[in-house]
Order: structure tokens, then C-alpha cells, then sequence
């Protein structure tokens, strides 16, 4: 990276320009620069690049799922979290691996350093300091930014990341207080540039707890969490874990905590009705859990240190807009923290987001070709959401410079298809998170697979590295190798049950893939009949164990996947003009041009689109006279 | 589930009484189905009158012209044939009921054969806009009125069926997604859930039970006479059914039970029910049947409201103007009337009719308006019997889900949850789409989560 900023006098030229440097803007300027393209990434201050603004963890269940796909795109977020990692735990190991999300908590700092010195190191990637006040723009086309000390930088493509930045509003109590985050300042001439455009747009909430001093905190009698023994990395490029691990711990409110509250509620910024926008239902506020859930005379807390040489603790659960003196006055309530000093009372930010219908699967604007939106600014949250839909936005805005198609992923793909589709579909009525729940295909898309699942596709998309490609292709070799091993080894019921297996006597040969769907039979148990599958490794017996175990539900799966792509295939033209299509009524014409579907399976998972309609659009698709534009 | 290895048949001709009825097989499984029901094949894209019969006792079913059309050269792509039935409801319905019971092979979907044959490369745009129409009518509002159809009971019982499959579900999402929330205990879950998986399973097979089903086809559209004593509502049902279903007399409150005739009207199934007269009376067991009388109408699709034409009151009472297909039948008109009255005419908005059995004024009107008002009820484009058997099928394969859930509620439970996801979008397909939102509200609102 050039060290010195780039000076904004002259005016200068890059491939993609990306507008932000946290999670969502890191991964867009990264895997925009790996695709080949030289970027600019505009950012307030340097040394907020890589911030973790909201809690000090990575991963969890789905969240986890979207950094290992990542990671298969030769993203940096997962490598990144390897090197900071200060607990990690994979989540839900009594259950099968489809459902188990790696986590960590993450040292700030160690994440912050990291992940400047990767953009640091990344060829072709410059760093400018400033702010973007507006686009520049040839026709309807967007062809760089305006920064706000006047100058001009122009490019192919600009990703916008802002965050919580647009129209950013801290409530603390009766404080309000324009903000992107504590000390920094909100992006309001370019909400006021998209608000002109007439893009649909719609405000959000989201909130933060106290951040207190882990010195004033009494962890006797507190319940430990400990992470893994043998920390699993999320990257495939990390061979082991090597920062020193440290614990959580928990503690809980307690029935003088919520009375606390309750006495004080009408301080609360959400209840006075000074914020009206909405709030995720699956992270309410302390105020929230009280009011909704009166009957619970306990909430849990888990007190996660914010670094391995930082006593800052982030008290995850009791997120808060109370005034200051009301958060102390409840958090010295709670056993551990009688004596508690805050370093930063808690907050609720309020913040401009852009209806993501607005955009294709590509995560471009439809109005501003040109223009990717990616992370909060599309209504999501999360970092792991961020980062997943900026390295798509910054792979597409790359790829539309150097005029490729872009690059889609679907709902049988991934997690970050799954996501950009309920976006660009659905939009939004809350702050998005990732859920499994959210998958149809959840036995298939699983984080031990993600690489065998999109490594591939990075690498037809120009942004796997060779260094990923060796590694990925010795691990594909070694579990296809296990796999035709495992289906070529059979057993007869008599000579398995002789063996000691339970198998039905029904006369049919089995392989070691068949049996190792019994819950009861594992590798380690076949070995003992078959010598030669000692020689798997670690992974590959994993590997072929969880392919085993769900091989009835993913034979089932690629059945329903390879129906839904029949669908997914039969991509409308950009040009469509459902007006011009005969005999749809008013009501489907308003939802199909409010979406603008790409393809017909997109279609038909708008609300109210009728299989009539379907019908009619795919006669219209049958036309052919749009085959080639598609 | 547009999977094409399924063999999938559904009644391709227009509803009421017809001729003829056409129904149309394709996939796989055609050829074997239509050697099953016929024996040995016709000559591909020929004609031929066959003998229709259940293969599984052999009993005549119809004499069917029957056609065979292997893939590629047909209208889907796929093998297809197609049974050219006599138009009755009964011999429809017969026919669906034994095409049930191949494995492999189900109603087709809204729109499916378009689907396949589209996939296949055979339709031209002109074809498709019209199949498009037809497609129309199999819509969402199609399936609320569907399930309005078999009535409120059953639509009630439709509901808590999802409420309770999606809570189940809900719960078993929660554990798999929040592993770490003090208010998801997973350790009791699943016990808790095998006892409403097993409760929701034995519902699920007690209504698919044959005998309930024999039943529900001959439930058609319910049509209630109802009136005050005497006004000729026993004589009314008479005439509709050409014959003596109810005994008539001319004393006021003979009618004392319910009397119910089933009638084909216009191709749709019609239960006619006759019912005591609506008066007060002293009696116990007049009393008891005005009673029932009264229960009946609020079970009824449609009410014919009689009022002697000479005693004429004009007051309707609630229950019936609260019903949302009745006709006011003003009878015995021919006491005061010197000639034919004119048809249907509105008062304050309501629909009334002159009548007089005696001298056969409106009886056909009458025919004709119930004709109509069954058309709304049934839909205008496919008969109760198809989407009863669309609707078994789906509660079948949601009954699969949960069976398949109950064998093994110990594996990891994201196979567990695998399970009642198949079920639940199963169940889906009859009480609207169980949405991964829908889930998520439940979750959120009974479980505090907030990590």
C-alpha cells in the first residue's frame, strides 16, 4: 500500500473505489483486488479500519457457516479472526455437524492490526483517508466519488459500505447525539444523496451495552466458560491456533436488576418514544427482555474480554439506551458487579438503510449501475453478514469494470446466497441476521463443506489465490479419495453381523458408506474389518462420516436442489418490462417491477405472485426473443 | 417437489356435470397405471373403448375412451394418458381414489403439466396463456376457499394442526439455532416434542381414514331449507330431489329431525337438508328439532329462507342473514299470485324468489341460482373431488414427515428437524405456507433471546 495519502488535488483513477473500512468494505477492497482490480478504499480515519464496533466475537450458528464461505472465497475475515482469536469454541457439538457453527471471541486489537496490515500487504489496494460526500456520475452511471475536501476520484465501480454511518444517531437516555459510532462522525451528505435519488429507504435500530472495567469486576463465584481444548480455526488456510486462549464468564440479572429497570423505563429512549424505528427481535435491549418477559426472574450475561491485554469487558446481553446513572445503578445489582466501573455507557444508533430490493444479486443498484451496496447499509447485521456481502459486491463491482458478468450465488450455493436472495427478494423489516433455520438446504450447505462447496466457484470467479487452490485441491483429492474407498468396501449382512454389527438379515451387500449411517457405527469401529481405512487422516474420516451420516436427507436434497435450479435457470432479460408482458393483473405487475426478479425462481418466492403468473412469465421466457441478453 | 420421477394425473376437462370428464396422466408410471386400469394398451394416439377397472378387485369402473401418448410425442414430454370418463362426480372421484393408491404418483401441482411440458419444449405461447387461466383458479384464493368448502369445523381443525406442527417446529429451530439462550432448553425438548408429533400423527391418520373419507365426498355444497312451520319446506326438498325423501303433510311441525338428500346439481355434490320449521312452540320434541334446525344452518354453505307467500312477515332472522349465500323463497305463491311470478328479484339486497311447487313456477330458477351459488363455492376450476385428493395427499405426505420424525426421535436433531420441515411444508400446501418468518415469530415471542 502507498503509506502517504493519495493526494485528492489531482484527479485520480481506480478500478473500484470502496466507500468504508469495516467488515463489509474490507472484504469488498480485498476480494475486489483480487480479482485484479486496483482499488481505493475510502475510509474516515485509517486506523478504525477492521473495527469491531458491537461485541468481540466472530462465527455462531449460520454467522459462523457465512465465515467459513468466506473464507472458501479466499475472503479475509476468517483468516483474520485465526490470528486474533482469543476463545474458540465450536457451537452445538451434542448436535450433528450440519448445525455446528465455529465461534470466537476476538481480541480487538490483535483483529484491528491484522487486518490493516492484510490490507496493508494487499497488491493493488490503496488506502485514502476522507470522507465521500457524493458520486460522480456519466449518465445514470456511477463513475467515482466526490470526497469532502472537494476532490475527485474516479473508477469503474464504487462499493458502498457505510454501516451505521448514514444518518447515524446515538440515543444515551434524553442525549441524542449524531454519530456513525462513540466519537465518530455520522455520513449524512451521502444519505442525503440517495434520499434525493428517490432510493427506498427506511430507518434502523440497533443497540450496544456498557463497556466496563474488567479490573472493577469480581469473577469469583462466576461460572467459567472455557473454550475448545483443540481450538478449531475457521480458515482452511490456518494450521493452528496460536494466540493465547482465555476464558469468558457468565453472570445474571436478578429480580433488584429488573425492578431497577422497570422503576426507570420511562428514561428509556425506546420507551419515551424518542426511537420509533424497529429493532431486532432476537437482540432486544435489558428494557426489552423486562417489558416482554416479565415472568423470567433472571437474564444471562456473558462477560467477554475485548483482548488479551485490554480489561475492557463487553457484558453481551444487557445491550441499553438507559442514561448512564440508570446503567450503573442496575449493573451493581449484579453478582460480580457490586463495584463496577463503566469505561462507555451502552447506546441505541439509529441509522439510514436502502430498502435492498433496490438491488440485483449481484448487490448493484439497478437505478446507478455502477453503485454495489454492501453490509448494514442494506438493512443487514452482523458482521460475518457485512463481510459475506461485501466480498460479493466487491468480486461483481471488480468483475463489471473489467466488463464480466457477474457472479451469483444462490439459495443452493450458500449461506450468502440464502442471504442476498431474502434481501433482494423479501427486503427487510428488521436488522437481518443469518439463521440455519433460514436454508432449505441446511444437511448440504454446512461449514465442513464450505470449501468443497465454493472454492470452485472462487476460482472460475478469479478470486481464489493459487496458494487456496493447492490447498483445496489436496483436501477435494483426499475426500473424494475416502468416499470411492468407503463405496467400494462391501459387507454381506451375515459376515457384518458376525463381525459384530447390527445389520438387517436381508441379503444386501453393504458398503462402509452404508454403514456408516448407523448411529452406532463409526470409522474407528470398520477398521478393525477393513485395515486399510487406518490410513484416512483425521479429516478425511470426518469428512466422509458426516457425508455418511446424512446420505439419505442430501440424496433427497440434490433432488430438490436440482428442481429449484431448473427454475433459478431461466433468468429474464435486465430489460424486462413486465408491463409489456399480457394478461398479468395490476397486483402481480406492481410486486414483480417493486422486486424486479432476475429469474423465475426468484419470482415465485415474491409474496403474492401466482402460479398463473409463473406461467405467463415463463411462456414469455419460452419466447426466446430475451435468450441472449440473460 | 416439481420432481418429474413422480407420475402426477389430475382432471384436465372443466367441472360440473359434463359428458364427459378428462383425466390426464404423465411421467414414468403412466404406461404401468393405465395397464393396471385397462388391461392391454391402445395403439399410441388412438382412441379406444375400454373396460375401466379397479385393479385391485377388478370391479367395472366406467367405460372409458382411453388414449395413449408415449414420450417424447406428447403434450408433456413424458408418457401420458388420458380417460375419458362418463362426467359424474362419483365415477370421478372413484377414479382419483384408485390413482391414490400408486406409489410414486400424486395430483398434479398448480400448473405442473404446463410446467413439464414447458421443460419439455412443447408449448407454444398461445397454448401457455391459456393453460394460464385454468392455472389461475388453482391460486391461493382458490385454497381458502377450498378449505372454506369443507367447513368450518375442518377449517379450524386445519389450523391448529399447523399452529401446533409450527410450534413444535419453532421449538425444535430455537434449540438448533440458540444453542446458547438459557431460555432454549434442549435437553427436555425433544421428548416434549415426540409427545405432540405423536398426538398430531394419530389426528392426521384418523382423517385420512377410509371411512371418513366416504363421508366427506358425499359432503358436498350443504344446503339448508329452512323457514317457519309449514311454509312447504319438507315439499321444496321433494321436489329438488324427484322424490319422497321427506314425508309432506300439511300440519304444521312434521318435520321434527333433520332430513338430508344428496344430490349431483350441475355436476357439483349438493347435501340438501330439510329442517323443522323455525317457530315457537311449546312441544319438547319440536323444540329439540328447532334446535337442530338451527345448528344446521349454522353449519350450512348456503340457506333457502322460506316464507309462505300469503304470511309473508319480511322479518329474516339473524342467523340466516348472517349467512353468506341465501335466497329468500317467498312459496306457495300460486295462493296469491294469478300468473307466473318473474325470477330472482332483490329486496334491501337480498335475492328472493316466488315459488310454487304446485303449478312448477321457478323450480328451474331455483335449480339454476343453486347451480350458480355452488359454482362460487366449489370454484370454477376444479371439482371438490380434486382438491380433496390434492389435499389427502399433501396430508399424507405431511403424516410421512412426522412418521418418519417419530421412528427415530433420538438421531441429531437437525435430522429430526429435517423431519417435521417435510411436514410442515407438506401441511403447507393445504393451510398456506408454514414461512421461515412464521417460525421465527413464534420463536421470538415465546423465547427470550438475545445473546
Amino acid at each position: 500500500m502507498d503509506a502517504s495519502n493519495t493526494n485528492s488535488g489531482d484527479i485520480q483513477r481506480f478500478d473500484v473505489i470502496v466507500v468504508g473500512g469495516g467488515h463489509a468494505g474490507c472484504e469488498a477492497a480485498t476480494a475486489a483486488a483480487r480479482v485484479g482490480a486496483t482499488v481505493c478504499l475510502v475510509t474516515h480515519r485509517r486506523d478504525t479500519i477492521g473495527e469491531m464496533s458491537c461485541n468481540p466475537a466472530i462465527g455462531g450458528l449460520g454467522k459462523g457457516h457465512l465465515v467459513r464461505e468466506i473464507d472458501a472465497l479466499d475472503g479475509v475475515m476468517g483468516r483474520i479472526a485465526d490470528l486474533s482469536g482469543i476463545q474458540f469454541r465450536v457451537l452445538n457439538q451434542s448436535k450433528g455437524p450440519a448445525v455446528q457453527g465455529p465461534r470466537a471471541q476476538i481480541d480487538r486489537k490483535l483483529y484491528r492490526n491484522a487486518m490493516q496490515a492484510e490490507i496493508a500487504a494487499t497488491p493493488g489496494l490503496t488506502v485514502h483517508e476522507g470522507s465521500v460526500d457524493d458520486l460522480l456520475f456519466d449518465g445514470d452511471r456511477v463513475v467515482g466519488v466526490c470526497l469532502g475536501d472537494g476532490g475527485t476520484l474516479k473508477s469503474g465501480a464504487v462499493v458502498i459500505t457505510t454501516g451505521t454511518f448514514l444518518r447515524g444517531v446515538m440515543h444515551l437516555g434524553k442525549k441524542i447525539i449524531p454519530a456513525g459510532r462513540t466519537g465518530e462522525a455520522p455520513a449524512n451528505a451521502l444519505s442525503a444523496r440517495l434520499y434525493e435519488a428517490g432510493f427506498p429507504m427506511g430507518r434502523l435500530k440497533t443497540g450496544t451495552p456498557p463497556r466496563l472495567d474488567g479490573r472493577t469486576i469480581d469473577y469469583s463465584g462466576l461460572q467459567v466458560q472455557h473454550g475448545d481444548e483443540t481450538p478449531v480455526p475457521f480458515s482452511r488456510m490456518t494450521r493452528e491456533i496460536s494466540v493465547p486462549q482465555t476464558p469468558c464468564h457468565i453472570t445474571h440479572t436478578n429480580g433488584t436488576t429488573h425492578r431497577v429497570i422497570d422503576e426507570n423505563i420511562q428514561q428509556s429512549p425506546l420507551y419515551s418514544g424518542q426511537i420509533e424505528s424497529r429493532g431486532p427481535r432476537y437482540c432486544p435491549s435489558i428494557e426489552d427482555k423486562i417489558v416482554r418477559f416479565g415472568d423470567r426472574d433472571s437474564h444471562q450475561i456473558f462477560l467477554e474480554p475485548e483482548g488479551l491485554d485490554d480489561f475492557t469487558v463487553y457484558p453481551n446481553g444487557i445491550s441499553t439506551s438507559l442514561p448512564e446513572d440508570v446503567q450503573k445503578a442496575f449493573l451493581v445489582t449484579i453478582k460480580g458487579l457490586e463495584e463496577v466501573r463503566i469505561i462507555q455507557p451502552g447506546y441505541a444508533i439509529e441509522y439510514d438503510f436502502v430498502d435492498p430490493r433496490a438491488l440485483t444479486a449481484a448487490l448493484e443498484t439497478r437505478k446507478w449501475p455502477g453503485l454495489f451496496l454492501a453490509g448494514q447499509i442494506n438493512g443487514t447485521t452482523g458482521y460475518e453478514e457485512a463481510g459475506a456481502q461485501g466480498l460479493v459486491a466487491g468480486l461483481n463491482a471488480a468483475r463489471a469494470t473489467g466488463g464480466q458478468t457477474p457472479v451469483i450465488f444462490s439459495r443452493s450455493d450458500g449461506y450468502l446466497g440464502v442471504m442476498i436472495d431474502d434481501l433482494v427478494t423479501k427486503g427487510i423489516t428488521e436488522p437481518y441476521r443469518m439463521f440455519t433455520s433460514r436454508t432449505e438446504y441446511r444437511l448440504t450447505l454446512r461449514a465442513d463443506n464450505a470449501d468443497l462447496r465454493l472454492t470452485p466457484v472462487g476460482m472460475d470467479a478469479g478470486c481464489v489465490s493459487s496458494d487456496r487452490w493447492i490447498v483445496f485441491e489436496k483436501r477435494r483429492k483426499e475426500v473424494d479419495g475416502a468416499i470411492v474407498l468407503a463405496r467400494s468396501l462391501m459387507i454381506s449382512p451375515t459376515e457384518a453381523n458376525r463381525a459384530g454389527l447390527k445389520v438387517n438379515p436381508d441379503g444386501v451387500k453393504r458398503s462402509v458408506y452404508d454403514l456408516l449411517a448407523y448411529p452406532d457405527i463409526d470409522v474407528d469401529r470398520l477398521k478393525v474389518i477393513w485395515p486399510e481405512l487406518a490410513e484416512l487422516n483425521a479429516d478425511q474420516v470426518r469428512q466422509l462420516e458426516i457425508e455418511a451420516l446424512y446420505a439419505v436427507y442430501l440424496d433427497r436434497q440434490t433432488a430438490d436442489i436440482a428442481a429449484f435450479k431448473r427454475d433459478e435457470n431461466l433468468k429474464f432479460p435486465a430489460s424486462l418490462d413486465f408491463d409489456a408482458i399480457p394478461g398479468l393483473s395490476g397486483e402481480v405487475r406492481e410486486k414483480l417491477k417493486a422486486v424486479n426478479p432476475e429469474t423465475l425462481g426468484q419470482a415465485s418466492r415474491i409474496d403474492g405472485v401466482t402460479p398463473a403468473a409463473l406461467t405467463l412469465l415463463l411462456a414469455y421466457l419460452k419466447r426466446g426473443n430475451f435468450a441472449k441478453s440473460a | 417437489m416439481n420432481d418429474s420421477r413422480e407420475t402426477i394425473y389430475a382432471l384436465a376437462s372443466g367441472p360440473g356435470r359434463a359428458g364427459i370428464a378428462v383425466y390426464r396422466l404423465s411421467g414414468p408410471k403412466a404406461k404401468d397405471i393405465l395397464t393396471a386400469l385397462i388391461g392391454v394398451l391402445p395403439k399410441p394416439q388412438r382412441a379406444s373403448l375400454r373396460t375401466l377397472r379397479d385393479p385391485k378387485d377388478g370391479d367395472i369402473l366406467d367405460q372409458a375412451v382411453v388414449l395413449w401418448h408415449p414420450g417424447p410425442a406428447s403434450f408433456t414430454g413424458e408418457d401420458v394418458a388420458e380417460l375419458h370418463i362418463h362426467g359424474s362426480v362419483a365415477v370421478g372421484n372413484r377414479l382419483l381414489d384408485i390413482l391414490a393408491t400408486f406409489s410414486e404418483c400424486r395430483p398434479a401441482l398448480a400448473g405442473e403439466f404446463a410446467r413439464r411440458a414447458f421443460h419439455a419444449g412443447k408449448l407454444d405461447l398461445a397454448e401457455i396463456e391459456g393453460i394460464a387461466d385454468l392455472v389461475d383458479a388453482e391460486t391461493e384464493f382458490q385454497r381458502r376457499q377450498a378449505v372454506r368448502q369443507m367447513g368450518g369445523e375442518q377449517s379450524r381443525l386445519y389450523d391448529s394442526w399447523r399452529s401446533r406442527l409450527l410450534h413444535a417446529l419453532a421449538m425444535m429451530e430455537a434449540a438448533l439455532d440458540f444453542p446458547e439462550e438459557d431460555d432454549v432448553a434442549d435437553h427436555d425438548l425433544v421428548p416434549e416434542i415426540v409427545g405432540q408429533v405423536k398426538s398430531l400423527a394419530a389426528e392426521f391418520a384418523a382423517h385420512l381414514d377410509d371411512k371418513n373419507r366416504g363421508e366427506r365426498l358425499r359432503d358436498g355444497v350443504r344446503v339448508v331449507i329452512a323457514g317457519s312451520p309449514n311454509a312447504g319446506k319438507s315439499t321444496l326438498l321433494n321436489a329438488l330431489a324427484k322424490r319422497d325423501a321427506a314425508i309432506v303433510s300439511n300440519l304444521a311441525g312434521t318435520t321434527r329431525d333433520i332430513i338430508q338428500v344428496d344430490l349431483d346439481l350441475g355436476g357439483y355434490p349438493v347435501t340438501l337438508v330439510d329442517t323443522a320449521g323455525l317457530g315457537d312452540t311449546e312441544e319438547e320434541i319440536e323444540q329439540e328439532g328447532i334446535r337442530r334446525a338451527e345448528k344446521a344452518i349454522s353449519g350450512a354453505d348456503i340457506v333457502l329462507y322460506l316464507e309462505d307467500a300469503a304470511l309473508a312477515t319480511g322479518r329474516i332472522p339473524n342467523e340466516i342473514s348472517g349467512c353468506a349465500d341465501h335466497l329468500i323463497v317467498h312459496s306457495k305463491c300460486d295462493l296469491v299470485d294469478k300468473t307466473a311470478p318473474g325470477s330472482v328479484f332483490k329486496v334491501d339486497g337480498r335475492e328472493n324468489l316466488r315459488l310454487s311447487i304446485h303449478n312448477d313456477w321457478n323450480i328451474e330458477a331455483l335449480e339454476n341460482w343453486l347451480c350458480a351459488a355452488a359454482a362460487r363455492l366449489c370454484g370454477q376450476g376444479e371439482s371438490a373431488g380434486i382438491t380433496q385428493a390434492r389435499h389427502r395427499e399433501s396430508l399424507q405426505a405431511s403424516l410421512d414427515g412426522l412418521r418418519e420424525f417419530l421412528e427415530n426421535p433420538l438421531q441429531p436433531m437437525e435430522i429430526s428437524a429435517e423431519n417435521l420441515r417435510q411436514a410442515a411444508l407438506q401441511l403447507g400446501r393445504i393451510t398456506g405456507r408454514v414461512d421461515v418468518e412464521d417460525l421465527l415469530d413464534v420463536v421470538f415471542s415465546k423465547l427470550c433471546i438475545g445473546k
